[in-house]
């Protein structure tokens, strides 16, 4: 086999690899979180409402405000400030699916750091997704 | 208005193109089949870089 062959098949190697890839990272970056919000939900606001720095970019995320009936404190609950770690993402979706607050406020933000969500880190065996089924 | 972060942003795109081409460059003029695929296989991640799929 002459080098200008085996650098065309070479070439097709690469070239599928990178096809592949290259979806597996669309399919990634793409994804959206279903949110299923607990009845007690009272608004949803975006954190472009609190500063202009966000407005327009992938970071404008949700924010989920659950008043109690009475008043009293306010909890801010921030998730997906580091991606890599699923759990604060999963408290915070856990939190906004279920909290029933009886005094004071409740805010949630399931993915504080959206663009870094989309930041994949496949090759390290960390997985694009995981599925949990909740009753 | 140009914002440091719009300059840093292409200043690294410039950077991955000028890599990238040096790697084609290599690709091309070798004759060692071995390191063909090695230039192939490094190339996958800077051409993802400038698609931004990763």
């Amino acid at each position: 086999m002459n080098i200008r062959t085996a650098k065309l098949i070479i070439l097709l190697f690469a070239g599928s690899c990178a096809a592949i890839a290259g979806s597996l990272f669309k399919e990634h970056m793409e994804y959206k979180e279903a949110v299923v919000a607990s009845p007690f939900l009272s608004e949803v606001r975006k954190l472009s409402d609190y500063s202009d720095a966000v407005k327009g970019s992938v970071n404008d995320a949700n924010v989920y405000i659950f008043n109690g009936p009475t008043p009293g404190g306010t909890v801010v609950l921030l998730g997906g400030t580091h991606p890599e770690e699923p759990v604060a993402n999963l408290s915070a979706q856990i939190f906004t699916e279920n909290v029933h607050p009886v005094q004071g406020r409740v805010i949630v933000i399931n993915r504080i750091n959206t663009s870094a969500s989309m930041a994949t880190r496949m090759g390290e065996a960390y997985p694009r997704f995981y599925h949990i089924s909740t009753p | 208005m140009l914002t440091i972060n719009s300059v840093v942003m292409i200043l690294y795109y410039f950077i991955t193109t000028f890599f990238l081409l040096a790697m084609v460059r290599n690709f091309i003029v070798t004759r060692d089949v071995q390191e063909a695929l090695l230039y192939a296989v490094v190339m996958i991640p800077f051409v993802l870089r400038l698609l931004r799929l990763k």
